[in-house]
């Protein structure tokens, strides 16, 4: 099942006074549940179509349609609500906001969409909120840290802040930029776990992840490496797990 | 001196060299070793590539010899003990003696490309305005960019902004010639271009130590000699007979 | 929302002294609206309530004779009641209108307090009622006995008097002390001190430049102890009539003038136009002077919270800029814009309110101050009623929110992206970067001069890098400079109008008042100068109150009339002529505003109404019959002094027209070879034995200075206070500004480090570049300070009593340019200190594609 389908994608922005080509043509399926290695050089394209697809940016040409919406032509408005409800992000600079702790920072997230009850009901109940952002930090396994300012963590617990806060909404769609790319190679190795774990085949979550690094793409379903603005490839593979992976 | 041998051609009047270099920080209640216990001899007329992944502290290992980062151990270049010297004859230091190409650049957007480069020959040497101007005209002559001299940063595409920046950081006759990740902003195709001029630097002065870092091992490829760095140590060193950058592909 | 709040908190906890000090500029603005629209309130309900509650008479009617004796002079006081009330019952409809009425006696006469020669005014009033009852107030103009006791039922048959507050303060007089009251030098003992409404500035006319005690002392008798000191047994000089409340002018002038008719046709009295409230001296002046504090306590506030909109707007919009990367996350996770638009809103709304808090409660505590400070510089003896005024309170705070709102909301709007990735790519160097060639420097090519990349090319691309950039920090110089200067420059152009006056205008070294006009001032003047030593010139002036009119304005403009001799050559004044050139004694020479309100030119006419001897009773002391007179004069000078209210003729052609007998004057002007303090005291004192009998005041010109000093003090006071803020406002305004500007292009300013610059070379551009734009901002700052000088002095303190030449002194220029210099290199040292201090290796690294 097409859960996101891309064509003709182009991206082109002007940078200063220069206009830059990121995305030249692109064509893409990808099915629920599968994670996928955006893989390619620094330059190729792989930030901007991630920001496309998790509507933090807008295409000049060409389509993307997620779950059978139409992102490519959401007005500002709409795509704000596409990114509450469907996408959680996380950052290669990890981009935790540097004025709130650990805790606050996965409450902000979780602030958005409030915590589904088991009878349906939506709460927006400080209290609960914040337990819900304590279990997601306890994922990571950082409670201890939960009144830690990101300036006292190290880059991997702050990566590993981001993804709770990436994922205590509970997003359908996990986009990841380059999350290991300001990691030594143990800790990334160990947020790659993580995410592993916590976005799991059985959550039957989308994860997109964008790396340079050829010795992550192992870790994928699906390998789509791009060049220059175009896919290059794209193949599907059985994923090795990100215990195995060794750069 | 007592230089450790770590593969290389031992040469104690050797360019630079690192002698038990440690370079540890604090954050967060985490101590970090970025640096371990480091010691190096590099020659001049080569190009070294240091290759690691991120957090295997290359970066360091590049800020310290360009004296922006402080560290523990000796450092000499040409036979001038860095890590002895003040904060004034530091800036000496980096004004006469290193070029610097950042990742990002950082060309001073209030001047041109030719002003750019001026900029840095001004600094370093007491030349007269014309010769400044007449050097500054070469060099972005040999990165390729004669006909864009007079256009501004945000005019320029970033592989453009990075020949600026190796010209400028070439066009003051440094020692040693320092580039971060130098391609990390870039698209293959100009990035192949950044790292041709690189070369082409290299191979015209024998009298210049020119080190890289980079994450990608296809780019190291580029190097004569590879250090490779993982935790902050050296995992090894070798030499290798380069490939001519645009033949590369990543 | 609480993480908003807790957000908000903590954006403000790290800045928090750059937005303190905008919150002080509110502050600052906040304290002066409250404190001066509410000091004006108070005030305007102490005068309200002091005029009401003694009855402040609606209009007087004086005999048109003042002063003199006859019978246009003096009217029984028994025939003038029936003549009155025949009136009210004559004029039914205008009889309900009248309150109440009161026949007085006032007349100007002289004081002997402690040894010392006094001239004023005596105010007289009946201790019984209509009824012939004892009452202790008169039915108008009544007062407030601040010590002592009233008069008691058996005063009318004593020598006891009230004093005025004024003149009570200036003598140190207390009840049971004796004063000697007119020629013949009688006792009255003192029963009591008291204000009164009609005297809350001791003023006998608001043609009197320096309203003094010394010169105008006012002393309240029982009515039929002062017709047996004047001789006038049973006479009245002067009506007061209290009308019901809530009559216009028109009508109260009306009734006026009707009482005047019937009186003056039916049974032949003559009185001099009857004077209404709203043209009594000091009702008029202190209604100017609150009016005065309500104009101030609007246009300020107006021109501080402006500056205040302006430094939250370039505060604001950049740290949006600053924080792009926070608003791209909060946004890529779902946040809309007008969420992260409220977040900063909120920022700029705890500023304000901060802001706000404290200029209220500044306001506040400034108010339990001002009011009773002012009400004490002007020796006003009611006492304000301190309240705290809540719609001014409110109005205070809804003010302060709204500037808040409208600092914070559209720069914020304007800055944030409309798209995550755009604020997440944004880069601010390339943001505050136009890429071009100033055309400065191809001006400069053009003349062959090429900068080097290392030398002033850098401070001058970054001059032009960004208007909106430079904008503001021109901005910043220009609220401080121009601030700076208004305040030098009030106090200035002050300062050197009062001394041009003195050491120009005022051509004398010693001055000697009569208290009677002598009519034999010429001998009197060759007297001094044969017998006295070192007095090398000596003239004499003849100084009265006159109304001068025009063909060309129904203005009547009140003005000191000087009579000028100038038979040796010798005026005692230097005029300074805006037109005309020489002093001519047949024309008449007016004072510019004057000339202004009245529309007229050099050789136009004006009209003076003086008065002209119709009866002589004695010449020693000038005793006579006068009537008023309008003679023409042609002006043959306009002249720009610090008197503004002033018009000067020849002493000649004003005795001719008055048909004075002899040479009269009242003034005596001297010359001193070297007048050192001691040789004036030595002068003074053998003056003062010659002919002391009749001598009022010998002043030094130093002294008179001195007394108009002290008057102006509450003015320097208020200047003095605007310059503080000015100079706080200024320093908290530049710091802002250029503290973001550093961080701007703190990594640029890292890799000129990296590459090799030195910190000496690296301040010297900053330096450079804040050098210019505070040069810049200098010369549009002065032109702002002039503009504000100018406004504040003639629109707001629209003084034509005080004629102050207004200027910006080269002195003012180089202390505002200092004094803003100073605050800019003390706000360019912290941050410029923090950046040289960067870790390199991380701030050339600082991601911004």
């Amino acid at each position: 099942m097409v859960f996101i389908e891309i064509s003709d994608l182009s991206k082109a922005y002007m940078l200063g006074e220069t206009k830059t080509v990121a995305l030249n043509g692109v064509d893409l399926e990808i099915n629920k549940g599968e994670l996928v290695i955006l893989y390619g050089p620094s330059g190729a394209g792989k930030t901007t179509l991630l920001n496309m697809i998790g509507g933090l940016d807008i295409p000049s040409s060409g389509t993307i349609t997620v779950d059978e919406i139409p992102v490519s032509t959401l007005s500002a408005k709409w795509l704000t609500t596409y990114r509450k409800q469907k996408i959680g992000v996380v950052f290669q600079f990890f981009n935790l906001l540097s004025r709130m702790n650990t805790l606050e920072n996965i409450e902000y997230a979780i602030d958005l969409i409030g915590v589904k009850q088991t009878d349906g009901s939506t709460s927006f109940n400080g209290k609960i909120i914040r337990e819900k952002a304590q279990e997601y930090l306890e994922k990571v396994g950082l409670k201890d840290r939960m009144h830690h300012f990101p300036a006292q963590l190290s880059g991997g617990e702050q990566q590993r802040v981001s993804i709770a806060r990436a994922l205590a909404k509970e997003p359908e769609i996990l986009l990841a930029d380059e999350p290991t790319g300001n990691l030594d190679y143990k800790i990334g190795r160990n947020v790659l776990e993580i995410m592993e774990v916590m976005t799991g085949k059985a959550q039957n979550r989308t994860v997109i992840i964008v790396t340079h690094n050829p010795a992550i793409c192992p870790l994928g379903d699906r390998v789509v490496r791009l060049s220059d603005g175009k896919v290059a490839e794209n193949y599907t593979q059985k994923y090795t797990p990100a215990k195995e992976l060794y750069w | 001196m007592h230089v450790v041998d770590q593969g290389i051609k031992i040469r104690l009047e050797g360019m630079v060299t690192l002698e038990n270099v440690n370079r540890v920080y604090h954050m967060g209640g985490h101590t970090i070793h970025a640096l371990k216990d480091i010691s190096l001899s590099l020659e001049t007329g080569k190009l070294v590539v240091v290759l690691g992944p991120s957090g295997s502290g290359k970066t360091t290992l590049l800020n310290v010899l360009g004296a922006i980062d402080k560290c523990d151990g000796k450092i000499t270049v040409s036979n001038l003990e860095i890590t002895r010297l003040n904060k004034k004859q530091l800036t000496k230091y980096r004004r006469e003696k290193c070029g610097f190409i950042f990742q990002f650049f950082n060309l001073l957007p209030v001047y041109n490309a030719l002003e750019n480069v001026e900029y840095a020959i001004e600094l370093a040497s007491k030349l007269s305005r014309k010769e400044v101007t007449k050097r500054a005209t070469d060099y972005l002559r040999k990165v390729g960019l004669f006909e864009k001299r007079y256009l501004f940063p945000s005019q320029l595409s970033g592989g453009e902004q990075q020949r600026v920046a190796a010209a400028r950081a070439m066009a003051k006759n440094p020692e040693l010639l320092l580039c971060d990740e130098p391609t990390g902003e870039l698209s293959v195709t100009e990035g192949k271009q950044v790292l041709t001029v690189i070369q082409n630097m290299v191979k015209e002065r024998p009298d210049v130590l020119t080190v890289l870092v980079t994450h990608n091992q296809k780019i190291a490829q580029i190097g004569d000699v590879i250090v490779r760095l993982r935790s902050g140590e050296v995992d090894s060193i070798e030499e290798q007979s380069p490939i001519p950058a645009e033949k590369l592909s990543w | 929302m609480a993480k908003t709040v807790k957000n908000i908190y903590r954006a403000i906890n790290a800045n928090k002294f750059r937005l303190l000090t905008i919150s002080l500029v509110i502050a600052i603005g906040i304290t002066s609206f409250n404190g001066m629209i509410t000091a004006f309130v108070h005030m305007t309900r102490t005068y309200d309530t002091a005029f009401e509650d003694h009855n402040m008479a609606s209009f007087t009617m004086q005999t048109a004779n003042l002063g003199g004796s006859g019978e246009d002079a003096w009217i029984d006081y028994v025939n003038l009641t029936n003549f009155i009330n025949e009136f009210q019952e004559q004029e039914p409809e205008q009889e309900s209108l009248v309150k109440a009425y009161e026949l007085r006696i006032v007349y100007n006469t002289v004081f002997e307090i402690r040894g010392e020669k006094q001239t004023g005014q005596i105010v007289a009033m009946s201790t019984l009622d209509s009824q012939g009852n004892y009452r202790e107030q008169p039915d108008v103009n009544g007062y407030k006995i601040l010590s002592g006791t009233p008069y008691s039922e058996l005063s009318r048959y004593q020598n006891v008097c009230h004093i005025e507050a004024h003149l009570a303060e200036y003598w140190k007089l207390e009840p049971q002390e004796f004063i000697a009251i007119g020629d013949s030098r009688i006792p009255f003992e003192i029963v009591g001190v008291i204000g009164s409404p009609e005297f809350l500035i001791n003023q006998g006319s608001y043609a009197d430049i320096m309203p003094s005690p010394r010169r105008f002392g006012v002393v309240f008798l029982p009515l039929k102890a002062a017709q047996g000191l004047l001789g006038v047994e049973g006479k009245v000089n002067e009506i007061s009539v209290l009308l019901e409340d809530g009559l216009s002018k028109n009508r109260r002038e009306k009734i006026a003038s009707d009482l005047k008719l019937f009186l003056e046709t039916n049974y032949d009295l003559k009185f001099s136009a009857p004077i209404d409230i709203d043209n009594q001296p000091s009702y008029y002046l202190l209604r100017l002077d609150i009016e005065e504090a309500r104009e101030f306590g609007i246009v300020l506030p107006i021109i501080i919270l402006g500056m205040a909109i302006g430094g939250l707007y370039v505060l604001l919009s950049r740290m949006v800029v600053a924080e792009r990367k926070d608003i791209g996350v909060a946004q890529a996770l779902g946040y809309n814009r007008r969420t992260i638009i409220l977040q900063y809103l909120g920022i700029s709304m705890v500023i304000a309110i901060v802001g706000t808090l404290i200029g209220t409660l500044l306001g506040l505590w400034f108010l339990s101050y001002f009011s009773p400070l002012y009400v004490d510089m002007l020796s006003i003896p009611f006492t304000p009623e301190v309240t705290i005024e809540w719609p001014i309170v409110i109005s205070g705070i809804v003010i302060g929110i709204l500037t808040g709102l409208v600092g914070g909301y559209f720069p914020v709007r304007g800055s944030i992206q409309p798209l995550p990735a755009e604020s997440l790519r944004f880069d601010p160097s390339l943001h505050i970067t136009s890429g071009k060639i100033p055309l400065i420097e191809r001006v400069l090519k053009l003349f062959k001069i090429n900068l080097r990349a290392t030398g002033l090319k850098l401070p001058l691309r970054n001059l032009f890098r960004s208007k909106r950039r430079t904008f503001s920090s021109v901005f910043a110089i220009i609220v401080s400079v121009s601030l700076i200067s208004m305040a030098f420059g009030m106090i200035e152009s002050m300062n050197e109008s009062l001394t041009f006056y003195y050491d120009v205008s005022e051509d004398w070294d010693l001055r000697i008042d009569f208290s009677e006009i002598p009519t034999n001032t010429s001998q009197i003047a060759r007297t001094i100068k044969q017998n006295v030593e070192s007095v090398t010139d000596i003239t004499y002036h003849l100084l009265s109150g006159a109304i001068v009119t025009s063909l060309e304005s129904s203005q009547r403009k009140q003005v000191t009339v000087v009579g000028m001799n100038d038979s040796d050559g010798y005026l005692g004044h230097t005029f300074n002529f805006e037109a005309g050139d020489d002093w001519n004694p047949e024309g008449l020479v007016l004072s510019v505003p004057i000339a202004e309100a009245l529309h007229v030119g050099l050789h136009d006419e004006v009209f003076l109404e003086l008065p002209k001897l119709t009866k002589l009773v004695s010449t020693t002391p000038l005793r006579a019959h006068f009537e008023l007179v309008n003679i023409s004069f042609q002006i043959t000078g306009i002249i720009d002094e610090f008197n503004g209210l002033v018009a000067f003729v020849g002493l000649e052609n004003l005795i001719t027209v008055s048909n004075f007998p002899g040479e009269p004057a009242n003034t005596i002007l001297l010359k001193i070879e070297d007048p050192t303090p001691e040789r004036l005291d030595m002068i003074r004192e053998e003056i003062l034995a010659k002919y002391g009998y009749n001598v009022r005041n010998i002043a030094t010109k130093a002294e008179q200075k001195g007394e108009l000093l002290e008057l102006m003090d509450l003015l320097y006071n208020i200047i003095y206070i605007v310059a503080i803020f000015a100079v706080i406002l200024s320093c908290a305004i530049v710091y802002n500004t250029i503290y973001i500007s550093l961080q701007e292009q703190q990594r640029e300013i890292a890799t000129l480090l990296t590459i090799g610059t030195n910190n000496r070379k690296l301040i010297r551009n900053i330096t450079v570049e804040n050098t210019v734009i505070t040069l810049v901002g200098t010369v549009f700052g002065l032109i702002f300070g002039w503009i504000m000088l100018w406004f504040f002095m003639r629109v707001i303190l629209d003084m034509e009593f005080f004629r102050i030449k207004l200027f910006i002194s080269n002195n003012t220029i180089f202390i505002s340019f200092i004094m803003t210099y100073i605050g800019v290199l003390i706000a360019q040292y912290f941050p410029l200190r923090r950046t040289l201090n960067l870790n390199l290796a991380e701030a050339t690294k600082e991601r911004v594609v």
